[in-house]
């Protein structure tokens, strides 16, 4: 059971906290008169990782390709159409309601938008207390006996972390910037004081000083709450800054995966090289070799047969365009001589494997 | 005019009263090679506290076939900016008070008439007229719309609208609200060339957009002009926006966020054509971006804003590798670059962008500046140039001359 869990031992810290085995989402498209179902969206397709205690990891990728379905079928929003996802060992997708209330402890999601992420006839008091009201039927240890002035106190104290006053307490969230509700957003999440969090794109829609405000508070609170993290985003740089591990994904699947660094420093697949070389550098006289690259990325509904990047790529060879290729760490590790047993530098591309 | 009916010569009376009754300067002598000259330009609205000066005292100069980037974060005015050199800003609650808008020669602003049209009807037809003519609206006054296009001869409307879509385009951050979605990709390219080139067979419009879809990079233009706004991908869209704003071959092209809402790649490939197309037809670009990697990659000069005010303009090479402002120096060091090392804490810039109602007096930085002196919160900081070409509009530099402390190690 995952309350019998101890947390805070130094000896688990390889053991992975999230393991994704597999994990495959397809959405039914229906049309036609009856509603039948006339295809499947394939939006996340045999994705597989780990993430260990206090790790962050990284999904990056363009719009469409899969990152945000991945970040919620991990919350257990969306039921899996194969695969599976565990916390601790245990199978999310496997379990009663009860026990899901239990684990949902564990994993919490901060969302992009923090206008629409809280309701706004709620004060941010409200906000913050509901989910202490609700876990509170649990009967849990740590929060099982709070009343609320105890409550109040201990949302006070979250707003303190999260750099707001007390006063934010009576206020709505559009009395808020932008900024200010991603602090919102971040102290509801981390509220219950859960082990895993899973940001989708949470800085996305600030501007560049607020963004390395809400960077630095995700950044301080990872460490002094021994957070486990996936971040979502499509901004690389930002990425990085925050990340351990970074997994690239197009249509569905992870390209490439390897430790942040050699994702920067060594990128192997043609998809990592030409997303690298696409980000604008604030740098007038850094002058690089820029990949364009040709076309559009094909639809999720009917992905390219073999690999799905062979439509676009420029080294395509036949066999690319037949057979899927695999992530697969030991011929890369070969080629990069980066990584290593603990965290390889995996490509899923041809070019590597012959 | 000797045709014009008495509602036709009355509209025109009314709106040549609202004119304050300067001429424009028809001379189209170029200074230098400065296409547009913005000077001293105060833009205010109306709002539910009282007006508010969204744009107040901004000034840039636009070179022949350079791109001029104007950076800033939301509200810092830029979008306004961009508006009103175009004359599009919200009638009547949007208003230029102040400034001048030279455009070869001849001013923007005077030509847009400084004062909200008076009395209801006048609104009514100030819209038809001043915006993009609007047939519909207009045959409503009993114009035929011929007329629309040759009264202008006379008036000075004419030549507001001769210029925007025509010398000075300009294309949207969100290219799916700016299209429209119940008509084909085709009939709205043909608009373009029916309000500029009203002579021009259907036939020639229809080649013309098909041609000016292909050099975009549209692989099958003939197809797309068929096809409506939502059946295209975003990046497509873009493209047919672009196309659009280019098919008139204008002088001036303005990009409000033209990429934000693209990704990397697509990004990439659009920067990439715009700066092709600009070469080609040498076209002065106004980019307005929140990104400073876009202006560091594909600007020659760039404009700083903040709270509705340039705090500094430079050359691209220049600002970035020397920032004078404390707002730029700021902003360039928060970025999470590639060079820095991942999970360091970022500098920061203290606070947040205070709404235009509570701006403090002074210098509208001085709340959240590192530098702050008893003058940045009482008087506002001229624009002044320590470096040539280089202007800044901060106290530090007014008063002593640049000191080695401030500035920043890059």
């Amino acid at each position: 059971m995952v309350q019998g869990y101890i947390k805070g031992e130094s000896a688990i810290e390889d053991i992975p906290i999230l393991q994704v085995t597999r994990l495959t989402k397809h959405f039914p498209v229906h049309g036609g008169i009856f509603l039948r179902k006339q295809g499947v969206i394939h939006a996340v397709d045999d994705v597989s990782f780990d993430v260990r205690k206090g790790q962050t990891l990284g999904l990056v990728g363009e719009s469409g390709c899969g990152k945000t379905t991945l970040g919620r079928c991990i919350m257990g929003l969306y039921p899996l159409s194969g695969g599976s996802v565990k916390l601790h060992g245990q199978n999310i997708n496997d379990v009663t309601g009860k026990e899901m209330k239990a684990l949902r402890l564990k994993m919490q999601m901060i969302f992009q938008d923090p206008f629409e992420s809280l309701n706004s006839r709620h004060t941010v008091g409200e906000i913050l207390e509901e989910k202490y009201i609700i876990h509170n039927r649990l009967s849990n240890k740590k929060i099982g006996s709070v009343n609320s002035t105890s409550r109040r106190q201990e949302i006070v104290r979250l707003l303190e972390r999260v750099g707001l006053s007390e006063q934010a307490m009576a206020k709505f969230p559009h009395e808020f910037s932008g900024g200010q509700r991603q602090r919102i957003g971040i102290a509801r999440a981390i509220s219950l004081e859960p082990e895993v969090l899973i940001c989708d794109e949470p800085v996305s829609a600030l501007d560049v000083s607020v963004q390395s405000q809400i960077l630095n508070l995700m950044l301080t609170l990872q460490k002094d709450m021994g957070l486990t993290s996936v971040f979502i985003s499509h901004d690389l740089a930002v990425v990085r800054h925050v990340s351990d591990l970074i997994a690239v994904m197009y249509l569905g699947k992870i390209v490439e995966m390897a430790e942040a660094e050699y994702i920067y420093s060594r990128p192997m697949h043609p998809y990592t090289k030409a997303l690298l070389s696409a980000i604008p550098v604030p740098d007038p006289q850094a002058k690089r070799e820029r990949i364009i690259l040709k076309g559009e990325i094909p639809s999720p509904r009917n992905p390219p047969d073999g690999c799905r990047f062979h439509t676009r790529c420029e080294y395509v060879m036949d066999i690319c365009r037949q057979e899927v290729p695999l992530l697969n760490s030991e011929e890369s590790l070969k080629y990069t001589g980066t990584g290593d047993s603990n965290s390889p530098h995996m490509v899923a591309c041809h070019l590597y494997s012959i | 005019m000797a045709n014009a009916t008495p509602l036709h010569q009355l509209i025109l009376k009314r709106l040549h009263s609202n004119d304050n009754g300067e001429e424009c300067s028809s001379g189209r002598d170029m200074k230098n090679d400065i296409i547009l000259n913005v000077s001293n330009l105060v833009v205010s609205f109306n709002t539910e506290n009282g007006r508010v000066r969204a744009v107040d005292g901004v000034g840039f100069k636009l070179r022949k076939a350079t791109t001029l980037g104007i950076v800033g974060e939301s509200g810092c005015g830029k979008s306004v900016t961009a508006l009103s050199i175009m004359g599009l800003l919200p009638k009547p609650s949007g208003q230029i008070e102040y400034g001048t808008i030279e455009f070869k020669g001849q001013d923007l602003v005077s030509l847009m008439g400084k004062s909200t049209l008076q009395g209801k009807s006048d609104v009514r037809i100030g819209a038809a007229l001043l915006g993009k003519p609007n047939i519909k609206a207009s045959q409503a006054f009993g114009l035929k719309s011929d007329e629309i296009i040759s009264q202008g001869e006379s008036g000075k409307l004419y030549d507001m609208q001769k210029i925007r879509g025509r010398q000075i385009s300009m294309i949207f951050q969100e290219p799916m609200t700016a299209l429209n979605p119940v008509q084909k990709i085709g009939v709205q390219m043909n608009e373009v060339y029916q309000l500029h080139f009203p002579q021009m067979r259907r036939r020639d419009m229809d080649n013309a957009s098909i041609s000016m879809l292909a050099q975009v990079g549209i692989a099958t233009p003939d197809k797309v002009i068929r096809q409506y706004p939502h059946e295209l991908s975003g990046g497509m869209r873009q493209r047919v926006m672009i196309a659009m704003a280019l098919s008139s071959k204008p002088d001036i092209l303005i990009a409000d966020e033209p990429t934000t809402a693209l990704d990397v790649t697509v990004q990439a490939q659009i920067l990439d054509m715009v700066n092709e197309l600009q070469t080609k037809l040498a076209m002065s670009v106004i980019l307005i971006t929140h990104d400073l990697g876009v202006i560091a990659e594909n600007c020659d000069d760039a404009v700083v804003m903040y709270g509705g005010r340039v705090a500094e303009r430079a050359g691209v090479a220049e600002l970035f590798s020397d920032p004078l402002h404390p707002y730029t120096q700021g902003l360039l060091k928060s970025i999470p670059g590639l060079s820095r090392a991942p999970r360091s804490i970022l500098p920061t810039i203290k606070g947040q962008v205070p709404s235009l109602e509570k701006m403090p007096s002074g210098c509208r930085f001085s709340n959240r500046c590192d530098h702050v002196m008893e003058i940045c919160r009482s008087v506002v900081p001229f624009e002044i140039e320590p470096v040539k070409g280089h202007f800044v509009a901060c106290h530090k530099y007014s008063i002593t001359p640049r000191s080695d402390i401030f500035k920043s190690h890059y």
